[in-house]
């Protein structure tokens, strides 16, 4: 914001000042408070804190941790939830579909699929005990969800922590004003902690105390067409729907030699991915399991093709995961199919030829739109591959960790 | 709290400012206002959409669309309000409707508080009433469109579409000649409907003219009906005497548009008039070489 703005902003509030709206506002401020008193208490940078040392904000032993679950409303009980119970991992996949995120204008709703939530919940390692919901005791309906998985997530390139990423927190939307997420946070926060884990990354789309960094979608129309007839994209009145389609054209084949990634590719690719991930101050470390789980080609979960050398190795790699969105009262459209970039390493061609490659792959299996984040070395391609800029912004947090703030392109690290 | 307004900074003033405004927003959606009534309710839209947008930058809605039209008016009237002004507009208008919003507002949410963070019998009972019966019946769509959504306000992930398409190009639209392409480009049928009406009263050659009137990059009302995929549209141009095989600068006939935006309907109905399938445009591409390959229904029209 400029200077010139500010000072006319400024000025229209004082002018404000003896107006009983300003004074309402005033009064308001004590409730804003309580609104902020939960990020208060949790061990959170401020806001307006400089950091300039990685470290841990809070040290605490498992005797400080409480040993029972958080108290919840009396009409409400906690649920572990066991993913591999088709009927419980329901649950879970209806209560995101009903009422996840969606955009400012409540046209479009997030709606990870069965396969995906499944596949998001359970890497190596993960534990049951961290897919939490809540229930009504009477008609045991889920209203609440939110889950941890682990990680281990570098800072600052030198810094290796064993921590959670915290994911799929939903409530239902009858109850938004119950102030049932904070519960849920402390409530996994206290399960995590159980195991010895004090760390957590998660992204949020508002600014909390305090972002690590602020990232910026962008997206690539595949299928301009149907993204104006939804509202995703909008069309002036002098320009053509065939110039539109133009522009936005792939080719219809691969310009290398991309195949499917495959088991016995998995130790040449996590060599890649690991060095490719030492560049980033923010990045997760992958072993050849992890590698294994989070890339293996799943049908409308996981898309990743490689390269390889003469040896067999893999040279380069993209991978995007499938992430739908219901369209909220559209008479001919029910889905948006959104590729999402996940982790793309390009080291015997261009980064730009590598995910040219990639908007082919997702355009040829009829996803409408592929979209990115700011981060990694993307701002190399964006502008070329015509992605353009959304409207979303989503910051990155580490709970329990102070590090200084980063930029979007030192950012390695991908929260589904 | 003893709070002097002017010695909070201006970001300060602008947290309060937004912060109150989200509320003042949450408030509308989840209490009925008494004698609430269109004027009103597009006055909030309005100033809601030139608070959040900014000035109004879509496109404005085809005249059938009512609803949408009315409320793309009282939005586009606001011009360049600024965002700030036009939530303290909002509040205001609010606060007349309702005094004291505000004061319920912070009621209720310390309610909450105190339900959700006590757990003594006459709390419980309260909440039980409040929340229970009426809460988990299915939704009807009207009331799920009432309902806060979790938007950008909590943990998790965004939904983030195309930020709007650059100022500068719908300025120029704005600007442009406000002419048959103009409005076939806009899909609006009953603008078109009239225009084309009125010049049959004048005479029939009038009407021939205008039907097939160039803009300066020599596409008819016809192209713009294909390139939108306007059904009606295209249907009502070619009732009233639009040639079918005419091209652009660049040589492109309505079949081209219509085969370059996979419009199935429009391309069969072009076929059923004498559409030619063996135009070339200035590259020597015939409408067929412009189907998308994924399109297998359009591809078989012209088997």
């Amino acid at each position: 914001m400029s200077n010139n703005n500010n000072n006319n902003k400024d000025s229209k509030l004082n002018a404000l000042e003896n107006s009983k709206q300003l004074m309402s506002l005033l009064k308001h401020l004590k409730v804003q408070e309580q609104n902020h008193a939960f990020w208060d208490t949790q061990p959170v940078p401020k806001l307006d804190q400089v950091i300039e040392k990685n470290g841990p904000i809070e040290t605490k032993t498992l005797d400080d941790v409480r040993k029972e679950p958080l108290s919840l409303p009396p009409q409400f009980e906690w649920s572990t939830i066991d993913v591999n119970d088709h009927a419980q991992l329901m649950d879970v996949y209806t209560l995101l579909n009903e009422n996840y995120v969606e955009d400012d204008d409540n046209m479009f709703r997030f709606d990870y699929s069965v396969a995906f939530l499944k596949w998001a919940l359970q890497p190596p390692g993960y534990l049951k005990q961290w897919h939490i919901g809540v229930r009504v005791k009477d008609n045991k309906k889920m209203v609440g969800f939110i889950s941890a998985i682990p990680a281990t997530v570098v800072v600052d390139k030198t810094e290796n922590i064993k921590m959670v990423e915290i994911n799929f927190l939903c409530v239902h939307k009858k109850l938004r004003e119950k102030r049932l997420a904070p519960v849920l946070i402390k409530e996994i926060t206290r399960l995590v902690n159980l195991e010895n884990i004090w760390q957590a990354a998660y992204t949020a789309g508002i600014v909390l105390p305090k972002p690590v960094a602020t990232c910026r979608y962008y997206h690539r129309s595949l299928n301009p067409k149907k993204l104006v007839e939804v509202g995703f994209s909008q069309i002036p009145a002098n320009i053509t729907m065939s110039l539109l389609i133009k522009l936005h054209k792939v080719p219809e084949a691969t310009k290398h030699a991309f195949r499917p990634l495959e088991k016995k590719d998995v130790p040449s690719a996590t060599l890649l991915v690991q060095k490719y991930l030492s560049k980033y101050s923010l990045a997760p470390t992958f072993d050849e399991h992890e590698i294994w789980h989070w890339f293996a080609p799943l049908k409308n979960v996981m898309d990743c093709q490689v390269l390889t050398d003469a040896q067999g190795n893999v040279t380069d790699l993209f991978s995007f995961y499938t992430l739908p969105s219901s369209i909220i009262n559209h008479p001919k459209h029910k889905n948006l199919k959104a590729a999402f970039s996940f982790y793309n390493v390009a080291t015997s061609i261009p980064v730009a030829e590598l995910m040219q490659d990639a908007l082919t792959v997702a355009k040829n299996n009829e996803f409408d739109v592929f979209n990115c984040l700011d981060i990694f070395e993307n701002n190399q391609f964006i502008k070329d591959l015509k992605f353009a800029p959304g409207d979303g912004n989503l910051q990155y947090y580490l709970y329990n960790y102070s590090t200084p703030t980063k930029k979007s392109a030192d950012i390695g690290l991908v929260l589904l | 709290m003893n709070l002097d307004i002017q010695e909070l900074d201006i970001n300060k003033k602008l947290e309060i400012l937004n912060h109150t405004f989200d509320e003042a927003v949450k408030y509308l959606n989840t209490h009925k206002i008494a004698d609430i009534n269109n004027d009103k309710q597009l006055f909030f839209y309005a100033h809601y959409k030139q608070a959040t947008v900014g000035k109004c930058n879509t496109k404005q809605p085809s005249l059938f669309d009512f609803v949408g039209r009315s409320k793309w008016n009282s939005w586009n009237d606001l011009g360049n309000m600024d965002k700030e002004d036009a939530k303290i507009e909002y509040m205001t208008f609010l606060e007349t409707l309702v005094p004291h919003w505000l004061d319920q507002v912070t009621k209720e949410t310390e309610d909450e508080m105190n339900a959700s963070a006590s757990s003594t019998k006459t709390e419980k009972k309260e909440v039980k009433e409040k929340n229970h019966d009426d809460i988990f019946e299915s939704d009807s769509d009207d009331e799920e469109a009432k309902e806060p959504a979790q938007g950008k306000g909590t943990m998790g992930p965004v939904m983030s579409r195309f930020s709007m398409v650059d100022e500068k190009i719908l300025e120029e639209s704005k600007n442009q000649k406000k002419d048959l392409c103009y409005y076939v480009s806009s899909d609006e049928l009953d603008i078109v409907r009239k225009m084309l009406t009125t010049a049959t009263a004048v005479e029939e050659e009038s009407l021939k003219i205008m039907v097939n009137e160039r803009d300066e990059q020599g596409r008819t009302p016809l192209i713009w009906g294909c390139d939108r995929g306007n059904l009606e549209m295209v249907q009502l141009l070619i009732e009233s005497g639009a040639n079918i095989n005419d091209s652009d600068l660049d040589g492109l006939t309505s079949l081209h548009y219509a085969c370059m935006c996979s419009h199935y309907n429009v391309i069969k109905l072009l076929l059923e008039n004498g559409a030619r399938k063996d135009l070339t445009d200035n590259e020597q591409q015939t409408p067929l070489q412009m189907v998308d390959h994924l399109e297998k229904e359009i591809l078989s029209l012209f088997n």
